[in-house]
């Protein structure tokens, strides 16, 4: 067993923040989950942050400059960034640490200040450099994210049917969840007519179905089962943590149709790399996807949502649109998905994103979401997807 | 204005990733000599993990005529380095899965009514112009044009 226990979590409101940084954010979350977990600063032996790419040396040493602000103490700080998963490889990193028997707390934390609008290109060099293929799929291609994102809608149009109405009502369902999360960046419940009106982005996906960019921060302190007895009967549990990238020959393994070219073989538009974060995560907890009572997956667009409902095990490929017409994974449903109001509520703060899905699990699981609370539940599960074809996913116990 | 058009050149948006006319259009791949894998685009070593790699990458040209895989139309200016016509243009983007079981990515040839493209059209590789470069070159890029077969 690799479980480890979530002792304190915390979350800084998602929106567009003016008047902080991200050391500062970084400091107010990991003050807010060491209370959450009855600890002080002095008790965390390891911290793993999430870097954050906007924001400088004080983004990329992250961990370090947290630990400046708050009392550097000479422990290892470790900082990581794996795009949209940076949360589940810092967790991840976390886990192993514990486990190895290196220490038994660890401070988790990411924060982010982004840029608006779309984002641009990363790298910076002679614009027909053939080896900058970030850059050639802007300039050749004009490829943005969402015209990326777009090309699984019209996969699954053709392919299973969906409809514009369902993108929609990813969209109505998860600002539903939205409304209720103080934490949300957007709590405006939506109806398909409201989703519908706004303008077209990148065909079929409207504005209203597409993730903003967001600024954001989460922190998680974990620790070993053992330790957490000092201080709690019975922790929420981190059971697992899958990770993955891609594999030769994952269709499209950079990820997600934002490379210009797939490897040869399979051409089915599959999300491999996000199958295998998500089936690591289940082998290490030992479970599978029918032991889960809610899930928050990554919808970086509406028809993002659905592909996840397959990938994860929740339906049969082709199925995902029925699950959401039934109401299966809205509110009141059988399997709740994104009770958080996932990315169509919070938008992205890239490096925290992937933590606020874990924090939101555990306020399931403690029976603290409010409003949202989702009745008896005991086993949650999250998954996310990001650039590069990086992936993670967890459980979460109760 | 006639003596401009004269000395206007077509100059490829990369060098060595496709043909330039007045050849046929072909996208340029790697072949590997030893797992027969393709990559585009083209690379210095076989990028398949279970290869020995100690085999000769070959320039290949890939057949130039595929099937839609998935498509949008792009509404929006995308950011530098695009470089987007004053007033914009909405363009269409789609996947092509080639005959060698490899998928680009190109934009829809433009004159194309984008609201017409389906998945599974058949598509042919053209070589277009992009835009004008600074010195009032046409930089060229495969696109890809719906087919009448
Ligand atoms: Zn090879």
């Amino acid at each position: 067993m690799n479980e480890v226990a979530i002792l304190g979590v915390a979350m800084h409101p998602w929106g567009k923040i003016k008047d902080k940084s991200v050391p500062e954010l970084n400091l107010e979350v990991a003050q807010k989950a060491l209370k959450d977990a009855g600890l002080e600063w002095k008790d965390i032996q390891f911290v793993v942050a999430g870097s954050d790419p906007w924001s400088g040396v004080d983004g990329l040493l992250a961990g370090c400059r947290l630990s400046q602000k708050i009392g550097n103490n000479g422990i290892p700080v470790v900082n990581v960034y794996n795009a949209c998963a940076t949360g589940g490889y810092a967790l991840k990193t976390a886990q192993a640490y514990i486990n190895s028997g290196f220490c038994d707390y660890v401070l988790v934390v990411a924060a982010s200040i982004s840029p608006s609008g779309f984002f641009g290109v990363t790298t910076v060099g002679r614009e027909d450099d053939p080896n900058d293929l970030d850059s050639q799929r802007f300039r050749i291609l004009g490829l943005t994210n969402p015209t990326g994102f777009a090309f699984m809608a019209t996969y699954r149009m053709h392919h299973y049917g969906m409809t514009e109405n369902d993108l929609a009502l990813v969209k109505v369902k998860n600002s539903k969840f939205g409304a209720l999360n103080p934490l949300a960046r957007f709590k405006k419940p939506f109806t398909v007519e409201d989703v519908l009106k706004s303008p077209m982005v990148t065909y079929p996906l409207r504005l209203y179905e597409l993730c903003a960019t967001s600024d954001g921060a989460a922190a998680i302190v974990l620790s070993s089962m053992k330790a957490a007895k000092k201080h709690t009967r019975k922790p929420v549990r981190l059971a697992s943590v899958g990770i993955a990238t891609p594999k030769y020959p994952d269709p499209r393994s950079g990820g997600y149709g934002l490379d210009i070219a797939s490897d040869s073989g399979d051409l089915e538009f599959a999300n491999g790399m996000g199958v295998r974060a998500a089936y690591n995560a289940y082998e290490e907890a030992g479970i599978g996807p029918e032991d889960l009572d809610l899930a928050e997956v990554y919808d970086l667009s509406s028809a993002f949502e659905l592909g996840w409902y397959e990938e994860i095990g929740l339906c049969k490929r082709g199925e995902a649109e029925k699950l959401l017409r039934e109401g299966v994974t809205g509110m009141g449903g059988r399997m709740p998905v994104n009770t958080s109001g996932g990315c169509a509520s919070f938008g992205e703060a890239i490096p925290a994103q992937a933590m606020a899905q874990v924090c939101e699990l555990t306020w399931q699981m403690r029976g603290a979401s409010g409003a949202r609370q989702v009745e008896g539940v005991k086993v949650g599960f999250s998954v996310n997807a990001g650039k590069q074809g990086n992936c993670s996913a967890t459980v979460v116990k109760k | 204005m006639s003596d401009q058009n004269a000395q206007k050149k077509q100059v490829p948006a990369i060098q060595g990733w496709f043909t330039m006319p007045p050849q046929e259009p072909h996208i340029i791949a790697s072949k590997c000599s030893l797992c027969k894998g393709y990559f585009f685009p083209p690379a210095q070593v076989c990028r398949n993990p279970n290869c020995k790699k100690d085999g000769a990458m070959e320039s290949v040209m890939l057949g130039n005529k595929g099937k839609l895989e998935a498509w949008s139309v792009n509404y929006f200016s995308p950011p530098p380095p695009y470089h987007a016509p004053d007033p914009f243009v909405p363009f269409g983007v789609g996947m092509v899965s080639l005959p060698e079981g490899i998928s680009i990515t190109g934009q829809i040839s433009s004159g194309y009514d984008e609201k017409n493209l389906e998945v599974g059209m058949d598509m042919d590789v053209v070589i277009e112009k992009l835009y004008e470069d600074s010195q009032g070159n046409d930089v060229m890029a495969w696109k890809f044009k719906p087919a009448h077969r």
